[in-house]
């Protein structure tokens, strides 16, 4: 006796909708990105020791807590007079020993206020001297 | 007279079949040439100012996180070797410039070192920062 034999089907997979999906996850990733885009400045800071000759033309800034101590005879002021005074300063128009402005700031100092002088300092087209007290490494 | 005008319908046919293949090129084309970003599993907040503008990309980057810690190009560093690992990344890459971030409530004995490393090592620093608008 014959017995009936089932047809055999080929399994096949249907590929036709994968470019579509393709297509669809770039679009979505195309869409969806953000690109990272940095925020900041870029800074001169002269590496070196100082020319004592040189000193007495450069503007000296204290950091102390939150105070701003401008100038030689340390006088107290906000970020926003501080600014003033460095757009004042016109430095583009200085030779680059008469645009230096030597930042000293105290261990207690917070970075937030810290960045926000360079940052003033740096838009007025002054160069940043940083001071290395003596002792450290 | 009516002429018998044999009429030919052409199909338009457009081959379809090697758009998948395109568009996975494409997919694996970007994963390739993409750039992630180095010091992403470094936790800062940064600091802000209103007079920074927007920066390119910039390759070397060092980070201060909240414990102070320093990141090299996503990898813990020490002060130390801050310096002499800076200065063999700049001469690799022949660019000179050092892309800074530092978390805001950190002092000035925690940062004011890095600052100093990296300006020993000859290198512009890039302080990057949040916007604030005027």
């Amino acid at each position: 006796m014959k017995l009936n034999r089932k047809k055999r089907r080929m399994p096949e997979i249907d590929v036709g909708a994968f470019s579509d999906i393709a297509f669809l996850l770039i679009i979505f990733f195309i869409l969806t990105t953000t690109f990272v885009k940095p925020a900041g400045e870029k800074i001169e800071i002269p590496s070196g020791s100082t020319d004592e000759s040189k000193k007495q033309k450069q503007i000296t800034v204290v950091l102390k807590g939150e105070q701003i101590l401008y100038g030689e005879k340390a006088q107290k002021m906000s970020l926003e007079e501080f600014r003033k005074i460095m757009k004042n300063q016109k430095f583009k128009e200085k030779k680059p020993e008469e645009r230096m402005v030597v930042l000293e700031a105290h261990k207690d100092v917070v970075y937030d206020n810290y960045y926000k002088v360079v940052m003033a300092i740096n838009k007025a087209d002054g160069i940043l001297a940083l001071l290395e007290k003596e002792g450290s490494k | 007279m009516k002429l018998a005008r044999k009429k030919r319908k052409v199909s338009i046919l457009v081959p379809i079949a090697s758009m998948g293949d395109i568009a996975f090129l494409l997919i694996i084309f970007f994963m390739l040439t993409s750039n992630f970003m180095k010091e992403s599993k470094v936790e800062l907040e940064e600091a802000e100012s209103i007079d920074i503008e927007q920066l390119k990309e910039v390759s070397i980057s060092v980070a201060v996180d909240e414990e102070a810690v320093v990141w090299l190009q996503g990898k813990q560093c020490s002060i130390d070797s801050l310096k002499g690992e800076v200065e063999i990344l700049m001469s690799d890459q022949n660019k000179n410039t050092v892309m800074l971030k530092i978390d805001k409530n950190l002092t000035h004995d925690q940062y004011g070192k890095v600052l100093m490393e990296l300006s020993k090592a000859g290198a512009e620093i890039a302080l990057i920062g949040k916007q604030l608008k005027e």
